[in-house]
């Protein structure tokens, strides 16, 4: 990433876009509803004004650093040692992410294509193919990024389809479930949104001014909190309450209902879909934890370590197994998201003000 | 009279022969098909200046040889044996003059033109593999120098450059690079010439020792470089600021940098409506896909996905296959097989006996091997429509690549299913995109988007509409188009 040319606008707010709507949104709906009930779609609307805060607040760090990346700007603020020891803990969560990702991906395919083919193989299969891309520049990557966007707009207009046998009364009363609850609910859904603190690592390679880069990462954000605020609507309109607590995949089972045309069962054309969206979110995780090895030992080749966190998350990703493993796993993992990407975030900006450290501008 | 034209001729031409010389040397920027011989004419020192890829020498000399003395140096037009000779007063004049084909003579203060174009010896026909309904028939032929002619009868300018390299240590072959000096990238020019002087091999038996040697990606099952056997797609081609190569003793032109895009764009598309031009692209694109997928799609349904097929036809899927003894996958690679079969061996055959083995593979299998069981009539089906829509990509190149990319993702289905076909067409994508030629991105202008060149790659818009060439070939000038005039708007 070092020596590259700098990144276009455009590219920047695909990767992110790539990189958040992941395989986070199968479970989106789970997860929020657990707490947040018939009311999720609140929820939904609230993390994404909690994230618009981060953003703000990414914000903030950029402007005291605007041309270090994170992993830099957290060596400069703590120190090189702890820097150092940071650096290297948000790699394993990275490292963790992915292999969320990987068994999420195991599990789904599993479940829903290929009851009988042993899960090393699907993992395997999945990790060639995002390792392939993610050994490239970012450059490339956000070029089979603008490919895979068809594929986004595909499963958007594939879930709106279901309004058409929408029942808007399971969402009345509005407010029941309380706002504790909905705040909640709210804080559960951070796996969806983990993508965004990409920015800032990505930010100082942007060819456009810091703050048209954060003005676009709000337009991103508004834009994801409306597919997310949809499918979450459309779903709670479509199950009742009792249902959407027994089904964890409720989107599969939503479009599994109707068939499109001659298609029968377009539940598996959607799963191969969400597929390449499993991918390109894999990709992105792979290149980010990659690049911070790559700054963690000072090396200027990224590849081995492209294959170094992709053979741990892909041996890690067999121990999750089952829908019990999967949902804990996402569980440490959403509270893992909210430290990495919000106490840390906060804690560098509290004492780079403190310290009084700022970049070279 | 507009200002324009009135400046252009305004520059006589200059007083001693050494000056004329140089300013024709310049103004053509070292193309290497400009001669400039001394001659001594009439007891006068001269130099005649000529482009040999579009004048005939041999006429003027001959003329010189039996006329000599009387050949009169006048201010009017004269023509002597069929060759016009006119007195050039303007250096403008004088380039326009080399670029039609005539012959220079400058002597002392003046200059004289004489009309001497090379006529073709054999009419060059239409090329096979890329015939057109409308517009030129004209293709290039196995002589450098033809061909060459054939590119400077179309473009009449200064700015076309042609350079000569010699390849082959032991057979030293001529190769010609191509390109208008104003629009082409110098980079990408320098570039290639450096990747074609590094070549050392014996021969250069065919364009693609060329190609393999200066092409980025050797290991691609995808072409890089455009073959071309029509002087018009050159022409348009080195407008849009690419480059050409051309070998002595093969009718194939190779252009570059091209994308992927450039495979599905053919002569026919400029010559008919908007309309019909997006939808027979729309249509070649479609085909592209459609073989890459149509046969693993089958194997993948019919393996993995029963329960996708829709209740009418599932009946009639099902007693297709029950009684074929063979996995759908091994019916898919039999009947694949065939087509490549048939295809291998008509291809050489003299046309009679190629249609022989079409009837015989085509029919007579193909009938066969449904009566007796071997093969599912549908798998025959798909199988047959997938060849078809692989011979409508207008690329040749192209067509080949997509069959053959076909059995790789054939086993991926039948291994695992549409997971396998997914992760495959994944993988094809993700190496289209690292691909890149004289870093021009393969699949620019799509990935990345270029909007302002969208408007020939799915559609085609009308030309009035493709203002700009294509950003990522990076010629000098990126407009190609003025403003359109005005009466559109009164």
């Amino acid at each position: 990433m070092i020596n590259e040319q700098p990144l276009k606008l455009y590219q920047f707010v695909l990767l992110l876009l790539h990189a958040q709507i992941g395989v986070g949104i199968v479970k989106l709906v789970y997860d929020v509803h657990q707490t947040a009930k018939s009311d999720s779609w609140i929820s939904v609307l609230l993390a994404g004004l909690f994230i618009q805060l981060l953003i703000f607040l990414y914000g903030l760090i950029i402007k005291r650093f605007p041309n270090e990346n994170y992993f830099r700007i957290i060596e400069i603020v703590f120190g090189k040692r702890i820097g150092k020891i940071i650096l290297f803990v948000h790699i394993l969560y990275l490292t963790y992410i992915l292999t969320v990702v990987i068994a999420q991906y195991v599990n789904i395919i599993k479940t829903w294509m290929m009851p009988l083919t042993p899960k090393w193989i699907l993992a395997l299969l999945i990790s060639v193919v995002a390792v392939y891309a993610a050994k490239e520049n970012l450059h490339v990557i956000s070029r089979f990024f603008i490919l895979a966007s068809f594929v986004i707009v595909i499963f958007i207009v594939i879930i709106l389809f279901a309004f058409k046998d929408a029942n808007y009364t399971y969402i009345l009363p509005i407010g029941k479930a309380g706002i504790k609850n909905i705040f909640f609910g709210a804080v559960s859904t951070s796996y969806a949104y983990q993508g965004l603190a990409y920015l800032l690592i990505l930010f100082p390679y942007v060819n456009a001014p810091n703050k048209k880069v954060v003005a676009a990462t709000s337009y991103l954000n508004l834009l994801i909190t409306f597919i997310y605020f949809l499918t979450v609507l459309v779903i709670l309109m479509f199950f009742s309450t009792k249902e959407l607590d027994i089904i964890i995949e409720p989107i599969f089972y939503l479009i599994k209902s109707y068939s499109i045309m001659i298609i029968e069962r377009p539940d598996i054309l959607f799963t191969s879909s969400w597929l390449v969206i499993a991918v390109t979110s894999s990709v992105m995780v792979l290149y980010i934890s990659s690049f911070g090895l790559q700054m963690l030992f000072n090396k200027k080749r990224r590849e081995p370590f492209v294959y170094l966190v992709i053979t741990i998350s892909l041996i890690l990703s067999l121990f999750i197994y089952g829908e019990y493993h999967v949902l804990s796993a996402t569980r440490i993992l959403n509270k893992a998201i909210i430290f990495f990407a919000f106490v840390i975030p906060v804690l560098t900006l509290f004492f780079s003000y403190i310290l009084n450290k700022r970049g070279e501008t | 009279m507009t200002k324009q034209a009135y400046f252009q001729k305004s520059n006589p031409i200059a007083n001693t022969v050494e000056l004329n010389q140089k300013l024709i040397k310049d103004h053509f920027n070292g193309t290497e098909d400009l001669e400039i011989n001394s001659i001594t004419f009439q007891e006068r020192k001269g130099k005649l200046c000529y482009l040999h890829t579009v004048a005939d020498v041999a006429k003027c000399q001959d003329l010189f040889f039996k006329y000599d003395y009387e050949v009169p140096f006048q201010e009017e037009a004269i023509e002597i044996d069929g060759v016009m000779i006119e007195k050039i007063k303007y250096i403008e004049d004088l380039y326009k003059a080399l670029v039609d084909g005539k012959c220079v003579l400058l002597i002392e203060k003046e200059a004289y033109a004489f009309d001497t174009p090379i006529e073709m010896n054999r009419p060059p026909e239409e090329p096979d593999t890329e015939k057109t309904v409308r517009g030129s028939h004209v293709g290039f032929i196995e002589d450098l120098t033809t061909n060459l002619h054939l590119i400077r009868g179309r473009i009449k300018n200064e700015q076309l450059k042609i350079k000569y390299i010699t390849v082959g240590v032991r057979t030293n072959q001529k190769i010609a690079i191509i390109f208008m000096n104003d629009l082409a990238n110098q980079e990408t020019v320098k570039e290639i010439e450096k990747r074609i002087s590094s070549i050392k091999i014996d021969m250069v038996f065919a364009p693609g020792f060329i190609e393999e040697f200066i092409e980025e990606h050797p290991f691609s099952p995808f072409p890089q470089n455009l073959y071309t056997e029509r002087p018009d797609r050159v022409e348009a081609h080195l407008m849009e600021g690419r480059i050409a190569l051309l070998c002595d003793n093969s009718a194939d032109a190779i252009i570059l940098p091209v994308s992927f895009f450039s495979f599905f764009q053919s002569p026919d598309d400029y010559n008919s409506r908007s309309y019909t031009s997006t939808v027979f692209r729309l249509l070649r694109l479609f085909s592209f896909i459609g073989t890459l997928l149509l046969p693993p799609l089958y194997i993948a349904l019919v393996g993995f996905h029963f329960e996708m097929i829709p209740f009418e036809l599932i009946t009639l899927v099902k007693s297709s296959i029950e009684g074929v003894p063979f996995l759908p996958f091994y019916e898919a690679l039999f009947m694949a097989v065939t087509v490549e079969l048939i295809r291998e061996a008509g291809i050489r055959l003299p046309s009679p006996i190629g249609e022989t083995i079409g009837i015989v593979g085509g029919l007579i299998i193909g009938d066969a091997v449904i009566n007796a069981g071997l093969v599912s009539n549908v798998m025959v089906i798909v199988i047959a429509l997938t060849a078809i829509m692989s011979y409508t990509v207008s690329s040749y190149e192209m067509g080949n690549t997509v069959r053959i990319l076909n059995f790789p993702i054939m086993i991926a289905a039948a291994l695992f299913g549409f997971v396998g076909i997914v992760l495959s067409v994944l993988f094809i994508v993700i190496h289209l995109c690292k691909m890149e030629s004289f870093k021009m991105p393969y699949l620019s202008p799509v990935a990345p988007i270029q909007i302002g060149n969208l408007g020939d790659t799915f559609i085609r818009l009308p030309i009035k509409y493709m203002r700009k060439r294509p950003v990522s070939v990076r010629a000098q000038k990126n407009k190609r188009l003025g403003k359109i005039s005005k009466w559109s708007h009164d």
